[in-house]
């Protein structure tokens, strides 16, 4: 997807991990990772539902903090 | 298996309605965030740059470099050719896995094989980080240029395996390059690309999706800046050029190539011009490696200005637009490959309307829609 939103790993299980953005909950795959995922790491989730990559902590909260600003902004928002 | 879209992320809502056997009405609702790049206003030049390539970090590279030009532009910078060469190299190296993705993921799911995500995580790990390859500290995107220091061992050496995995899971082979060789990659059908253009075929569907929608041509910097300085947000998200829709991406960069152009210009080319484009781009990038050399970047300092950023992404034409003030933006624009390709009564909808819907028609338009290749999730409704 365009818009890659990092999304928070709240448990895993084998090859798959739940993860959590906005308040909402989505299963994806792990299959396409090259590192390992533990619980509070986060992720991009690309083509579907695959995770494709890890985001450093600091870095995922200043985009999820500068989405939340825009989303609660309606000019920004989805048109 | 695929996941519904978070709002953010946005998406396509196709509805198709069918009447008497023929594809009648297309209704497109285009819930992409538009305009998130104008909440870039205020922030300072390397800032929105790097939020660029954090924010829509699908296709990173070509965004990150596209904000970074558009900074460049308007400071009045120009970059020493290397690192013009580095910027190709990277977004050839995105298309690439992009391309192969659609191969490796996509495409397995139209012909019932299984995806093949081992090629897939060996490719990834050949040319995702790529760009460490060039600049080592990570810092690619910088406005001015980064520090760029190619290790062309390592370039070498990813560009190999990258190459390596593309002939073998995605061509079987060498590339097909004209028509006979390419007849008789899809007989062959060792891959899911030739399986797919074997079902195309077999199906009839060679020459559907094909329409009078002209390929975007190069257009001048300056009319382009023009219409976008002026626009309230209709150009960006329903563009025309010359009174007209236009199709940007693959097919529209190969439409030309002699394989490519004698498909057509329906399923088939479309088909054929990814592969071609694909090829093609790993050969490029095996001859840029040799073109690069070490640049210490320059410094980017409080410029004013207005300035373009043009880059053929994977999936067309990415142009952002900026005017800064003392090195703080005022104004951000993005006008995305997605709003040509699937504007109202573009390629998407000229190559359905009119046209025999046939006996599986959400099959049909889900092969078009593949071909055109958006960027966001897509929901399609057939009835």
């Amino acid at each position: 997807m365009c818009m890659a939103i990092p999304s928070r790993v709240l448990s895993t299980e084998g090859e798959f991990a739940t993860v959590e953005c906005f308040g909402v909950e989505r299963v994806v795959s792990l299959m396409l990772m090259d590192e390992p995922v533990a619980v509070g790491d986060y992720l991009i989730i690309q083509s579907g539902s695959f995770a494709m990559e890890k985001v450093e902590e600091q870095a995922a909260l200043e985009s999820l903090a500068y989405l939340e600003t825009v989303l609660a902004d309606p000019a920004g928002g989805a048109v | 298996m695929s996941i519904p879209p978070l709002a953010v992320e946005g998406s396509l809502e196709l509805s198709v309605r069918v009447e008497e056997g023929r594809f009648a009405a297309l209704s497109v609702i285009n819930r992409r965030p538009l305009s998130i790049a104008s909440a870039f206003t205020g922030q300072e030049a390397q800032a929105a740059v790097s939020l660029c390539a954090r924010l829509f970090s699908i296709c990173r590279m070509a965004q990150g470099l596209a904000s970074a030009q558009a900074m460049e532009k308007a400071g009045g910078f120009d970059l020493p050719a290397s690192q013009g060469h580095a910027r190709e190299l990277l977004i050839l190296a995105e298309t690439v896995l992009e391309h192969a993705g659609r191969s490796l993921l996509v495409w397995p799911d139209f012909v019932d094989q299984p995806v093949q995500l081992l090629d897939l995580k060996h490719l990834r790990r050949a040319l995702a980080d790529f760009h460490l390859a060039l600049y080592p500290d990570g810092d690619w995107m910088r406005p001015g240029g980064g520090r760029l220091a190619p290790d062309l061992p390592q370039l070498t050496r990813r560009l190999a395996e990258a190459a390596e995995v593309v002939s073998r899971a995605v061509f079987a082979g060498e590339a097909p390059h004209d028509l006979s060789s390419w007849q008789h990659w899809v007989e062959q059908g060792k891959t899911s690309g030739a399986l797919l253009a074997r079902s195309i075929q077999s199906r009839g569907w060679a020459d559907f999706g094909a329409s009078l929608v002209k390929p975007l041509p190069p257009i001048a910097e300056p009319a382009l800046d023009e219409r976008l300085r002026f626009d309230e947000g209709s150009f960006t998200a329903t563009p025309t050029w010359d009174g007209a829709p236009q199709v940007t991406g693959p097919f529209a960069r190969y439409a030309g190539h002699p394989l490519v152009a004698s498909l057509g210009q329906g399923l088939m080319a479309r088909l054929a011009a990814r592969l071609v484009e694909l090829s093609a781009a790993l050969k490029h990038m095996q001859r840029l490696v040799h073109k690069i050399s070490a640049d210490a970047g320059r410094t980017f300092l409080n410029a004013s200005g207005a300035g373009l950023g043009v880059v053929e992404a994977a999936r067309g034409r990415l142009v952002h637009r900026v005017e800064l003030e003392q090195g703080r933006v005022t104004r951000y624009q993005i006008l995305a490959p997605t709003e040509w390709n699937f504007h109202p009564q573009g390629a998407l909808a000229q190559g359905l309307l009119g046209h025999v819907a046939g006996d599986a028609p959400d099959l049909l338009v889900r092969h078009l829609v593949a071909a055109l290749d958006p960027c966001v999730a897509c929901k399609i409704e057939v009835a």
